[in-house]
């Protein structure tokens, strides 16, 4: 009962107030008016905001590409100017020196990363060295050569599984300069005699930024270096 | 291509009743203009998926109390500069009598979401499951709603002060 009077007078005073609130007379062709402006203002909204979504889109595609692209000139470069075999110089790379190690009877297989074919041929040879001064330690001897190609080769690596690179050795030729084989070498200094896995990465790189990347990999385990005469 | 006839139609038969509803919900007639323009826009937007005017008006209503509830705290929360007071009008010379005012005050002390529950209610005279899918809420959420504003309502009655007696003044400040 008590409800439905204070309903009643809900009802009676919302009544009263929407009585107030339209005293005054709506103007309903100015209303269509705006109504149609904000509508038109809206979908013209959406159609920008539709074409910058696309743009944002192709630009994220093409960010992505960009991105992708040193991955995608891993791949092996189109041999133009192979033809230039000039041979490069024997390049010395310095390592940390160390301990002893064991010549390793590994084959040198070039394990080439991508499928596609690749002139340039990789090979890694570790051999033990003499032990260090400070001692306790056992020295890998690597020497890391290569042949082939389209392009100077301008940076070898020496890494260890993870990978973990070891040692970065810039070989600091031209882009332009002459194709042809080279080599690296230096020392490594590990804990235990093994055995290790060492993977060489050679990079090759042409004027239009295409790389070439190959890899040899070697297992070697210290052994007492045999003295040389 | 969309035929607008009828939404000029229930623009201009159906206006000045939506947007009394605007101004139960706002407390205000340039917020409930700008509240019903809002939700006429967005009628005018969609009006190629509705069946006919009245599910048209339906869904200007709806989107009004969803504008209302949802959109109002961020749009309209500040400050509204006027030059003019608001117009009180003549009341009954028993102020705590006039339905009006004791329902005006209980809109001010609801939240959205309740004032709009009470205006769909006993305004707009939906059955608790319209208000219910309108608002986007539960029946029992309704029927809460309406329960707490009906006391509220009666608490604010047994408080009025007693009315004036004919000819007699009230007495303020100190003796």
């Amino acid at each position: 009962m008590t409800d439905d009077r204070d309903e009643e007078r809900l009802r009676r005073g919302l009544q009263g107030l929407a009585a107030d609130g339209s005293a005054s007379p709506l103007d309903t062709r100015t209303l269509r008016e705006d109504v149609r402006r904000r509508a038109h203002r809206v979908q013209a909204g959406r159609r920008i905001a539709g074409g910058l979504g696309v743009v944002v889109a192709l630009a994220a595609a093409g960010l992505w590409f960009l991105a992708e692209q040193p991955q995608v000139a891993e791949s092996p470069i189109n041999p133009a100017n192979s033809s230039s075999s000039t041979p490069a110089g024997t390049v010395t790379s310095s390592a940390t020196p160390s301990a002893t190690a064991s010549p390793s009877p590994s084959a040198v297989v070039p394990t080439p990363v991508n499928t596609r074919p690749s002139t340039l041929r990789v090979s890694l040879r570790v051999t033990s060295g003499q032990p260090s001064p400070e001692g306790g330690s056992f020295v890998a001897k690597w020497e890391v050569t290569w042949s082939g190609g389209s392009a100077p080769v301008y940076q070898v690596l020496i890494e260890e599984p993870g990978p973990v690179v070891r040692t970065s050795t810039e070989i600091g030729a031209r882009c332009d300069g002459p194709v042809g084989p080279g080599s690296a070498h230096g020392e490594l200094l590990f804990d235990s005699p093994g055995p290790h896995e060492i993977i060489a990465v050679v990079r090759a790189k042409d004027c239009a930024n295409r790389v070439d990347r190959q890899t040899d990999t070697d297992i070697w385990t210290w052994s007492q270096p045999t003295q040389s005469p | 291509m969309t035929d607008y006839t009828g939404f000029n139609r229930l623009l201009r038969d159906r206006s000045p009743a939506m947007l009394r509803t605007a101004f139960l919900f706002t407390g205000d007639h340039y917020l409930a203009e700008d509240l019903l323009q809002a939700a006429l826009t967005k009628t005018y937007l969609r009006w190629g998926n509705l069946r006919d005017e009245r599910a048209g008006e339906a869904y200007v209503r709806k989107v009004m109390a969803s504008v209302y509830t949802r959109w109002y705290r961020r749009k309209w929360n500040a400050e509204y500069p006027t030059l003019d007071l608001p117009e009180r009008g003549a009341l009954d010379p028993y102020p705590a009598s006039d339905d009006r005012i004791v329902v005006s005050e209980l809109l001010r002390s609801l939240s959205r979401r309740q004032r709009a529950v009470v205006v769909l209610r006993f305004f707009e005279d939906l059955s608790e499951k319209d208000v219910a899918d309108m608002l986007g809420i539960s029946v029992g959420t309704v029927k809460s709603t309406t329960a707490a504003a009906l006391a509220k309502l009666r608490a604010s009655t047994s408080s009025e002060r007693p009315p004036l007696r004919p000819g007699g003044r009230e007495e303020v400040g100190n003796a």
